[in-house]
């Protein structure tokens, strides 16, 4: 694996740990609106 | 190194709070055995998520596939693990629809086993679903008392007590949804805990550039995409990983708690998604760890990740990492504490009879020796790694024969029983530890990937051509009728109990 590679790998990963962040953020916020309402 | 008072107190502090959070939101929701073990029906995309992504993640993320990646081969077996883990979530996406509509008012693997396959195939899978969840229990255990050790100085025994304690304080007394509430949380700490704890990490070491010329330097071949041994390493913890999760009860908890089957269905992908970077993540410390020189010996694989973490950051950022590992710890050991709490309670009706208060009861006092016999393992630092495989080829060798029974009506009990225990003598011929007891020098080399595909390929096309050639019928439809609620409710369709 190339130096770009290993970089790639690394920070993508961050990224879709990032997303997933957001998305769980997001889904909670729904579900508890969808609750609440 | 960071003093074991701060890291103790910080861990008593943070692990309290959860206890008490987790508590407070079970008051009053816990009425029946039903919500303290199932939750039917009950929760929605974000905390299903949350708690899938919380589960399957625990301490093992900063141990197994770091030491995967500096000893067994590198960023292919990395990637192995990583797809193992997404491969078994996903799995629950397209099996779990089909256990709800069969038996809806289900609970448990084993009541399944029960009710599809009769007492034999039920035993079996009793024993090979809760030995796996106890010794994964125990390795959570185990490997948190020693990563503290590593970084502050822990004794295990504290470590263990702490964790135990507090962790048993909210699932014992909220069960199920105390468990799914504390992982969401959990999980919204865990992300950016891991994100801040990798980026500061390689900011450290310089940067990925850095991290990557290290590891060309000393290993080159632990980067190398496709090595023979990576993908051997890979393949067969694709297997063992998937095996032991599809018998792993948690994921049949969660398949009832899902508040219907789309939400289910996108939770454990979104869940598998997920899990990928984060095994990838921690996963890529293992080079690294090679690469500056850390992994002197074969033991220091199992804590690459917390080598390298204590070799290059300050001591705050090294505790920030600790309560990381703390957090992956509890959110897979309260899931763990109340999954195999159910398995015992859902079977309980039918050697005793107890009414729904007694049930909950007996829930509780599970939970109770589930976590006193977790915290004394985890304290005591015994290498579980051969019991875990052994667990991990127990469940190899059942899962495809024992789900095989959700979709064809000819499989049988005798028939899947048999391909189970061919699988598993496959399995076992060629499983490196049992060559030490086992008289089998006349047959090929063992090793861990003829033993597992064994298994599972032997067990699967047993399991199919006995159903062929028996050709009996069983009305798949009678699963619904046999497996009931335990609180004595009603269908929603209006049926009732027998």
């Amino acid at each position: 694996m190339t130096a770009l590679g290993f970089a790639v790998l690394v920070w993508g990963s961050l990224a879709l740990v990032a997303a997933v962040f957001a998305y769980e953020l997001l889904a909670v916020w729904r579900d508890r609106s969808k609750n609440g309402a | 190194m960071v003093t074991t008072t701060a890291v103790l107190g910080l861990l008593a502090a943070v692990l309290v709070g959860f206890a008490a959070f987790g508590a407070w939101y079970a008051r009053g929701r816990i009425e029946t055995v039903e919500d303290y073990i199932t939750a039917r029906d009950s929760t929605g995309g974000g905390t299903l998520t949350a708690t899938l992504v919380a589960s399957s993640m625990g301490a093992w993320i900063l141990f197994s596939p770091a030491e995967a990646g500096a000893a067994f081969g590198g960023i292919t077996a990395v990637a192995g693990y990583a797809a193992g883990s997404a491969l078994a979530l996903g799995a629950f996406a397209l099996v779990g629809p089909r256990i709800r509509t069969l038996l809806p008012e289900g609970h448990s693997l084993t009541e399944y086993a029960y009710a599809r396959y009769g007492p034999v195939m039920y035993g079996y899978v009793l024993v090979v679903s809760v030995a796996y969840m106890f010794v994964f229990l125990a390795a959570e255990f185990t490997g948190i008392a020693s990563a503290l050790s590593l970084v502050a100085g822990v004794p295990g025994w504290q470590t263990a007590a702490v964790v135990g304690v507090t962790v048993l304080a909210y699932t014992g007394y909220g069960g199920l949804r105390a468990s799914m509430i504390t992982d969401t949380v959990q999980t919204v700490l865990i992300l950016p805990l891991l994100i801040v704890s990798v980026v500061a990490t390689l900011l450290a070491l310089g940067g990925t550039d850095a991290a990557h010329a290290a590891v060309v330097d000393t290993s080159p071949d632990l980067l190398a995409l496709g090595s023979p041994s990576g993908l051997e390493f890979g393949a067969y913890v694709v297997v063992a990983v998937v095996g032991a999760e599809m018998l792993n009860q948690a994921w049949w908890q969660r398949v009832y708690a899902a508040s219907d089957q789309g939400t289910l269905r996108r939770s454990f992908l979104v869940a598998a998604v997920a899990v990928v970077p984060m095994v990838m993540l921690a996963g890529i410390f293992g080079p690294v760890a090679v690469g500056l020189g850390l992994v002197e010996m074969p033991a220091d694989a199992s804590v690459a990740f917390f080598l390298v973490v204590t070799e290059v950051l300050p001591e705050p950022a090294v505790v920030a990492v600790a309560v990381l590992a703390v957090l992956l710890v509890v959110s897979s050991a309260d899931t763990l504490f109340n999954a195999i709490a159910s398995v015992v309670t859902v079977d309980l009706p039918r050697v005793v009879d107890l009414s729904d208060d007694g049930l909950t009861a007996a829930a509780r006092v599970v939970t109770v020796l589930v976590a006193a016999a977790a915290t004394v393992v985890g304290a005591q630092g015994y290498s579980v790694l051969t019991l875990f495989l052994l667990a991990d080829l127990l469940a190899a060798a059942t899962f495809l024969p024992l789900l095989y029974g959700l979709y064809s009506a000819r499989a049988w009990s005798g028939g899947v029983a048999a391909a189970s225990g061919a699988g598993l003598l496959v399995g076992l011929a060629f499983f490196p530890p049992a060559r030490a007891v086992l008289p089998l020098s006349a047959l090929p080399a063992a090793s861990y990937f003829v033993s597992f595909l064994g298994a599972a390929g032997v067990s699967a096309g047993l399991a199919v051509l006995t159903a062929r050639l028996w050709n009996r019928r069983y009305d798949l439809d009678r699963l619904g009728h046999d497996v009931r609620r335990l609180d004595g409710d009603t269908l929603a369709d209006g049926g009732e109990r027998p």
